[in-house]
Protein backbone atom coordinates (compact mmCIF):
# COMPACT_ATOMS: atom_id res chain seq x y z
CA UNK A 1 0.00 0.00 0.00
CA UNK A 2 2.63 2.38 0.94
CA UNK A 3 4.85 1.11 -2.03
CA UNK A 4 1.81 1.96 -4.48
CA UNK A 5 1.19 5.61 -2.74
CA UNK A 6 4.91 6.04 -3.37
CA UNK A 7 5.27 5.22 -6.43
CA UNK A 8 2.16 7.18 -7.85
CA UNK A 9 4.05 9.97 -6.22
CA UNK A 10 7.21 9.51 -7.87
CA UNK A 11 5.04 9.25 -11.25
CA UNK A 12 3.66 12.65 -10.21
CA UNK A 13 7.18 13.99 -9.64
CA UNK A 14 8.51 12.86 -12.19
CA UNK A 15 5.65 13.99 -14.43
CA UNK A 16 3.89 12.28 -17.72
CA UNK A 17 6.52 12.73 -20.06
CA UNK A 18 9.01 10.27 -17.55
CA UNK A 19 5.97 7.56 -17.92
CA UNK A 20 4.95 8.12 -21.34
CA UNK A 21 9.00 7.40 -22.14
CA UNK A 22 8.75 4.42 -20.11
CA UNK A 23 6.27 2.75 -21.79
CA UNK A 24 7.29 3.72 -24.70
CA UNK A 25 10.51 1.71 -23.91
CA UNK A 26 8.59 -1.41 -22.52
CA UNK A 27 6.48 -1.23 -25.78
CA UNK A 28 9.64 -1.35 -28.43
CA UNK A 29 11.02 -4.29 -26.35
CA UNK A 30 7.86 -6.22 -26.88
CA UNK A 31 8.13 -5.21 -30.65
CA UNK A 32 11.60 -5.95 -30.44
CA UNK A 33 10.92 -9.72 -29.16
CA UNK A 34 8.44 -10.05 -31.04
CA UNK A 35 10.18 -9.30 -34.49
CA UNK A 36 12.56 -11.40 -33.21
CA UNK A 37 10.66 -14.78 -32.45
CA UNK A 38 9.30 -13.80 -36.42
CA UNK A 39 12.36 -13.92 -37.79
CA UNK A 40 13.54 -17.05 -35.91
CA UNK A 41 10.17 -18.54 -37.52
CA UNK A 42 10.43 -17.44 -40.81
CA UNK A 43 14.36 -18.85 -40.81
CA UNK A 44 13.43 -22.40 -39.03
CA UNK A 45 10.60 -22.61 -41.69
CA UNK A 46 12.81 -21.26 -44.80
CA UNK A 47 15.35 -24.12 -43.60
CA UNK A 48 12.56 -27.22 -42.97
CA UNK A 49 11.47 -26.30 -46.53
CA UNK A 50 14.84 -26.86 -47.74
CA UNK A 51 14.98 -30.05 -45.99
CA UNK A 52 11.71 -31.05 -47.20
CA UNK A 53 12.80 -29.94 -51.56
CA UNK A 54 15.95 -31.71 -50.48
CA UNK A 55 14.08 -34.95 -49.65
CA UNK A 56 14.26 -38.46 -51.76
CA UNK A 57 10.96 -39.86 -51.22
CA UNK A 58 7.87 -39.64 -49.90
CA UNK A 59 8.85 -41.34 -46.51
CA UNK A 60 11.24 -39.21 -45.62
CA UNK A 61 9.03 -36.29 -46.70
CA UNK A 62 6.88 -37.98 -43.97
CA UNK A 63 9.75 -38.82 -41.57
CA UNK A 64 10.10 -34.83 -41.71
CA UNK A 65 6.54 -33.34 -41.47
CA UNK A 66 6.04 -35.78 -38.20
CA UNK A 67 9.32 -34.81 -36.51
CA UNK A 68 11.14 -31.32 -37.81
CA UNK A 69 7.63 -29.26 -38.74
CA UNK A 70 8.73 -26.03 -37.07
CA UNK A 71 4.91 -24.24 -36.85
CA UNK A 72 3.25 -25.66 -33.62
CA UNK A 73 6.16 -25.00 -31.99
CA UNK A 74 6.46 -21.55 -32.45
CA UNK A 75 2.60 -21.29 -32.20
CA UNK A 76 3.32 -22.52 -28.77
CA UNK A 77 6.54 -20.12 -28.61
CA UNK A 78 4.14 -17.29 -29.87
CA UNK A 79 0.98 -17.87 -27.04
CA UNK A 80 4.05 -17.71 -24.83
CA UNK A 81 4.69 -14.43 -25.91
CA UNK A 82 1.83 -12.79 -25.87
CA UNK A 83 1.17 -14.07 -22.71
CA UNK A 84 4.31 -12.53 -21.16
CA UNK A 85 3.37 -8.95 -23.08
CA UNK A 86 -0.45 -8.88 -21.90
CA UNK A 87 -2.91 -6.28 -23.09
CA UNK A 88 -0.39 -5.41 -25.80
CA UNK A 89 -1.11 -4.56 -29.46
CA UNK A 90 1.89 -7.34 -30.34
CA UNK A 91 0.59 -9.63 -27.92
CA UNK A 92 -2.60 -9.45 -30.34
CA UNK A 93 -0.69 -10.30 -33.32
CA UNK A 94 1.55 -13.03 -31.40
CA UNK A 95 -1.94 -14.69 -30.99
CA UNK A 96 -2.91 -14.09 -34.24
CA UNK A 97 0.06 -16.20 -35.39
CA UNK A 98 -0.22 -18.57 -32.60
CA UNK A 99 -3.96 -19.49 -34.15
CA UNK A 100 -2.75 -20.57 -37.31
CA UNK A 101 -0.41 -22.21 -35.71
CA UNK A 102 -2.06 -25.51 -35.57
CA UNK A 103 -1.92 -25.66 -32.03
CA UNK A 104 -3.71 -28.40 -29.75
CA UNK A 105 -7.34 -27.45 -29.07
CA UNK A 106 -6.63 -26.58 -25.30
CA UNK A 107 -4.12 -24.05 -26.74
CA UNK A 108 -6.72 -22.66 -29.03
CA UNK A 109 -9.28 -22.23 -26.00
CA UNK A 110 -6.29 -20.53 -24.17
CA UNK A 111 -6.19 -18.14 -26.77
CA UNK A 112 -9.74 -17.13 -27.46
CA UNK A 113 -9.53 -16.96 -23.23
CA UNK A 114 -7.30 -14.39 -23.69
CA UNK A 115 -8.99 -12.14 -26.98
CA UNK A 116 -12.50 -12.23 -25.05
CA UNK A 117 -10.56 -11.17 -21.67
CA UNK A 118 -8.32 -8.45 -23.44
CA UNK A 119 -9.10 -7.60 -27.02
CA UNK A 120 -12.87 -7.20 -27.45
CA UNK A 121 -13.25 -4.00 -28.69
CA UNK A 122 -9.69 -4.01 -30.36
CA UNK A 123 -9.32 -2.37 -33.83
CA UNK A 124 -7.36 -4.99 -34.61
CA UNK A 125 -9.84 -7.88 -34.36
CA UNK A 126 -10.67 -7.21 -38.13
CA UNK A 127 -7.37 -8.73 -38.81
CA UNK A 128 -8.23 -11.90 -37.10
CA UNK A 129 -12.39 -12.43 -37.08
CA UNK A 130 -11.75 -14.22 -41.21
CA UNK A 131 -10.19 -16.86 -39.50
CA UNK A 132 -12.97 -17.71 -37.89
CA UNK A 133 -15.19 -18.06 -41.05
CA UNK A 134 -17.10 -21.29 -41.41
CA UNK A 135 -15.90 -22.51 -38.30
CA UNK A 136 -19.57 -22.49 -35.88
CA UNK A 137 -17.89 -22.76 -32.72
CA UNK A 138 -17.39 -18.95 -32.80
CA UNK A 139 -20.25 -17.94 -33.42
CA UNK A 140 -21.63 -17.05 -30.42
CA UNK A 141 -17.70 -15.13 -30.28
CA UNK A 142 -18.81 -13.22 -33.32
CA UNK A 143 -21.94 -11.93 -31.96
CA UNK A 144 -20.34 -10.88 -28.77
CA UNK A 145 -17.79 -8.60 -31.15
CA UNK A 146 -20.45 -7.28 -33.27
CA UNK A 147 -22.53 -6.34 -29.92
CA UNK A 148 -19.39 -4.20 -27.66
CA UNK A 149 -17.08 -3.00 -30.76
CA UNK A 150 -16.66 0.66 -30.63
CA UNK A 151 -15.32 0.06 -34.53
CA UNK A 152 -17.36 -0.23 -37.70
CA UNK A 153 -15.03 -1.79 -39.33
CA UNK A 154 -14.94 -4.94 -37.02
CA UNK A 155 -18.63 -4.73 -36.54
CA UNK A 156 -18.54 -5.16 -40.82
CA UNK A 157 -16.31 -8.21 -40.77
CA UNK A 158 -17.58 -9.97 -38.38
CA UNK A 159 -20.92 -9.36 -39.72
CA UNK A 160 -19.55 -10.09 -42.76
CA UNK A 161 -17.92 -13.29 -41.31
CA UNK A 162 -20.96 -14.55 -39.85
CA UNK A 163 -22.83 -14.65 -42.89
CA UNK A 164 -20.31 -16.43 -45.11
CA UNK A 165 -20.75 -19.23 -42.81
CA UNK A 166 -24.13 -19.01 -43.30
CA UNK A 167 -24.44 -18.87 -46.75
CA UNK A 168 -21.85 -22.17 -46.24
CA UNK A 169 -24.92 -23.56 -43.95
CA UNK A 170 -27.59 -23.03 -46.37
CA UNK A 171 -26.41 -25.33 -49.33
CA UNK A 172 -29.01 -25.97 -51.12
CA UNK A 173 -31.62 -24.67 -48.60
CA UNK A 174 -33.14 -22.14 -50.83
CA UNK A 175 -35.00 -20.14 -48.03
CA UNK A 176 -31.65 -20.12 -45.98
CA UNK A 177 -29.66 -19.13 -49.30
CA UNK A 178 -31.94 -15.93 -50.25
CA UNK A 179 -31.52 -15.18 -46.74
CA UNK A 180 -27.77 -15.09 -46.70
CA UNK A 181 -28.24 -13.11 -50.11
CA UNK A 182 -29.93 -10.48 -48.06
CA UNK A 183 -27.24 -10.18 -45.50
CA UNK A 184 -24.77 -9.87 -47.82
CA UNK A 185 -26.65 -7.22 -49.60
CA UNK A 186 -27.45 -5.43 -46.17
CA UNK A 187 -23.35 -5.37 -45.38
CA UNK A 188 -22.43 -3.89 -48.86
CA UNK A 189 -24.64 -1.11 -47.89
CA UNK A 190 -23.81 -0.76 -44.37
CA UNK A 191 -20.61 -1.17 -44.43
CA UNK A 192 -19.44 -1.03 -48.00
CA UNK A 193 -16.90 1.34 -47.16
CA UNK A 194 -14.69 -1.29 -44.57
CA UNK A 195 -10.92 -2.30 -46.09
CA UNK A 196 -11.14 -5.80 -46.16
CA UNK A 197 -8.50 -8.33 -47.67
CA UNK A 198 -7.10 -5.29 -50.46
CA UNK A 199 -10.59 -4.74 -51.56
CA UNK A 200 -13.83 -3.39 -49.74
CA UNK A 201 -16.48 -5.40 -48.14
CA UNK A 202 -18.54 -3.61 -51.20
CA UNK A 203 -16.87 -5.66 -53.32
CA UNK A 204 -16.77 -8.77 -51.95
CA UNK A 205 -20.03 -9.00 -50.03
CA UNK A 206 -21.25 -8.18 -53.98
CA UNK A 207 -19.07 -10.49 -54.94
CA UNK A 208 -21.00 -13.42 -52.67
CA UNK A 209 -24.31 -12.02 -54.10
CA UNK A 210 -23.16 -12.57 -57.71
CA UNK A 211 -22.00 -16.01 -56.89
CA UNK A 212 -25.15 -17.18 -54.57
CA UNK A 213 -27.82 -15.52 -57.68
CA UNK A 214 -25.66 -16.07 -61.15
CA UNK A 215 -22.76 -19.12 -60.38
CA UNK A 216 -25.50 -21.97 -58.74
CA UNK A 217 -25.77 -25.05 -60.76
CA UNK A 218 -28.49 -24.63 -63.16
CA UNK A 219 -27.91 -21.36 -64.11
CA UNK A 220 -26.23 -20.10 -67.53
CA UNK A 221 -22.81 -19.55 -66.67
CA UNK A 222 -22.25 -15.42 -67.50
CA UNK A 223 -19.81 -14.70 -70.34
CA UNK A 224 -16.13 -13.78 -69.68
CA UNK A 225 -14.32 -11.52 -71.92
CA UNK A 226 -10.09 -11.58 -71.52
CA UNK A 227 -7.05 -11.64 -73.46
CA UNK A 228 -4.82 -15.08 -73.41
CA UNK A 229 -1.40 -15.07 -72.17
CA UNK A 230 -0.28 -14.09 -76.05
CA UNK A 231 -2.68 -10.96 -75.63
CA UNK A 232 -5.17 -12.17 -77.91
CA UNK A 233 -8.55 -11.38 -76.94
CA UNK A 234 -11.54 -14.46 -76.50
CA UNK A 235 -14.65 -15.38 -74.79
CA UNK A 236 -15.48 -18.21 -72.88
CA UNK A 237 -19.10 -17.84 -75.22
CA UNK A 238 -17.00 -18.65 -78.14
CA UNK A 239 -17.18 -22.00 -76.87
CA UNK A 240 -20.82 -22.63 -77.02
CA UNK A 241 -21.99 -25.79 -78.08
CA UNK A 242 -18.85 -27.33 -76.29
CA UNK A 243 -18.70 -28.89 -72.73
CA UNK A 244 -16.31 -26.68 -71.65
CA UNK A 245 -14.28 -26.97 -68.49
CA UNK A 246 -13.34 -24.05 -66.37
CA UNK A 247 -10.21 -23.95 -64.45
CA UNK A 248 -9.42 -21.09 -62.52
CA UNK A 249 -5.44 -22.43 -61.26
CA UNK A 250 -2.27 -21.23 -60.42
CA UNK A 251 1.07 -22.50 -60.64
CA UNK A 252 1.62 -23.03 -57.44
CA UNK B 1 -3.32 -31.60 -61.47
CA UNK B 2 -1.54 -31.52 -65.07
CA UNK B 3 -0.90 -34.69 -65.89
CA UNK B 4 -4.98 -35.37 -65.66
CA UNK B 5 -5.70 -32.63 -67.48
CA UNK B 6 -3.38 -33.40 -69.97
CA UNK B 7 -4.82 -36.24 -70.61
CA UNK B 8 -8.14 -35.35 -70.32
CA UNK B 9 -7.72 -32.87 -72.98
CA UNK B 10 -5.61 -35.69 -74.91
CA UNK B 11 -8.40 -38.58 -74.93
CA UNK B 12 -11.21 -35.68 -75.98
CA UNK B 13 -8.89 -34.12 -78.67
CA UNK B 14 -12.04 -35.28 -81.64
CA UNK B 15 -15.05 -34.19 -78.98
CA UNK B 16 -16.80 -31.10 -78.57
CA UNK B 17 -14.33 -30.44 -75.51
CA UNK B 18 -12.85 -27.40 -74.04
CA UNK B 19 -11.06 -27.13 -70.99
CA UNK B 20 -10.71 -23.02 -70.14
CA UNK B 21 -8.24 -21.72 -67.65
CA UNK B 22 -8.13 -18.77 -66.05
CA UNK B 23 -4.80 -18.43 -65.05
CA UNK B 24 -3.53 -15.97 -61.75
CA UNK B 25 0.04 -16.20 -62.25
CA UNK B 26 2.54 -13.19 -63.58
CA UNK B 27 2.96 -13.72 -67.19
CA UNK B 28 6.65 -14.77 -67.31
CA UNK B 29 5.50 -17.62 -64.47
CA UNK B 30 2.22 -18.34 -66.50
CA UNK B 31 4.30 -19.04 -70.05
CA UNK B 32 7.26 -21.12 -68.45
CA UNK B 33 4.75 -23.74 -66.26
CA UNK B 34 3.16 -24.12 -69.63
CA UNK B 35 5.98 -25.11 -71.35
CA UNK B 36 7.01 -26.98 -68.79
CA UNK B 37 3.97 -28.95 -68.19
CA UNK B 38 3.12 -28.74 -72.20
CA UNK B 39 0.20 -27.43 -71.57
CA UNK B 40 -1.60 -26.90 -74.37
CA UNK B 41 -5.42 -25.81 -73.61
CA UNK B 42 -5.72 -21.97 -73.80
CA UNK B 43 -6.35 -19.70 -70.41
CA UNK B 44 -7.72 -16.10 -69.67
CA UNK B 45 -4.75 -14.17 -67.85
CA UNK B 46 -6.33 -12.66 -65.38
CA UNK B 47 -3.92 -10.03 -64.52
CA UNK B 48 -1.52 -11.53 -62.74
CA UNK B 49 -2.94 -12.07 -58.79
CA UNK B 50 -5.40 -13.78 -57.57
CA UNK B 51 -6.91 -10.33 -57.02
CA UNK B 52 -7.63 -10.27 -60.78
CA UNK B 53 -10.67 -9.16 -62.34
CA UNK B 54 -12.32 -12.64 -63.40
CA UNK B 55 -11.68 -14.54 -60.23
CA UNK B 56 -13.00 -11.59 -57.89
CA UNK B 57 -16.61 -11.34 -60.45
CA UNK B 58 -16.95 -15.10 -59.92
CA UNK B 59 -15.98 -14.57 -56.21
CA UNK B 60 -13.46 -17.22 -56.59
CA UNK B 61 -11.30 -17.44 -53.18
CA UNK B 62 -9.15 -21.10 -53.85
CA UNK B 63 -7.12 -22.53 -56.59
CA UNK B 64 -8.17 -24.46 -58.72
CA UNK B 65 -11.69 -23.77 -58.86
CA UNK B 66 -13.91 -25.76 -60.95
CA UNK B 67 -16.59 -25.84 -63.10
CA UNK B 68 -18.29 -27.55 -65.69
CA UNK B 69 -20.79 -26.10 -68.35
CA UNK B 70 -22.90 -28.46 -70.83
CA UNK B 71 -22.83 -27.18 -74.29
CA UNK B 72 -25.65 -24.83 -73.74
CA UNK B 73 -22.96 -22.65 -71.45
CA UNK B 74 -25.40 -23.68 -68.01
CA UNK B 75 -23.11 -24.65 -65.40
CA UNK B 76 -23.76 -28.83 -64.55
CA UNK B 77 -21.39 -29.28 -61.88
CA UNK B 78 -19.03 -27.56 -59.52
CA UNK B 79 -15.41 -28.13 -57.65
CA UNK B 80 -15.08 -31.87 -59.35
CA UNK B 81 -11.32 -33.06 -59.58
CA UNK B 82 -9.68 -35.87 -61.05
CA UNK B 83 -12.18 -38.92 -61.71
CA UNK B 84 -14.96 -37.09 -61.05
CA UNK B 85 -14.30 -34.43 -63.80
CA UNK B 86 -13.99 -37.28 -66.17
CA UNK B 87 -17.30 -38.59 -65.29
CA UNK B 88 -19.21 -35.09 -65.48
CA UNK B 89 -17.70 -34.45 -68.94
CA UNK B 90 -18.03 -37.70 -70.53
CA UNK B 91 -22.18 -37.62 -68.80
CA UNK B 92 -22.58 -33.87 -71.01
CA UNK B 93 -20.75 -35.09 -73.98
CA UNK B 94 -22.87 -38.32 -74.25
CA UNK B 95 -26.24 -35.83 -73.83
CA UNK B 96 -25.10 -33.98 -77.13
CA UNK B 97 -24.19 -37.46 -78.58
CA UNK B 98 -28.00 -38.44 -76.98
CA UNK B 99 -29.45 -35.58 -78.88
CA UNK B 100 -31.03 -32.59 -77.06
CA UNK B 101 -32.77 -33.48 -74.01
Amino acid sequence: MIRAVLSTMALVVIGLPGAAVAQDVQRSDAAKDLQRLRDECNEAMREFMNQYQAAENDEQRSTLLQESYPVPKFGARFLEFAKKHPRTAEALTALHRAMQSALDEESQDEIIKIIVRDYLKSEALGEIVPAWTYDPSKADLLHKIIEVTPYHSVKGIATYTLAKSAMRIADSDKDAQAEAVAQFEEIALKYGDVSFRNRTLKEVAEADVFEATRLQIGMEAPDIEGTDVDDIAFKLFDYRGKVVVLDFWGDW
Amino acid sequence: MYPHERSLVARLADKPFALIGVNSDPKDRVKSAMDRENITWRSFWDGGSTNGPIAAAWNVSGWPTIYVLDHKGVIRFKGVRGEAMDKAVDQLLAEIEGGER
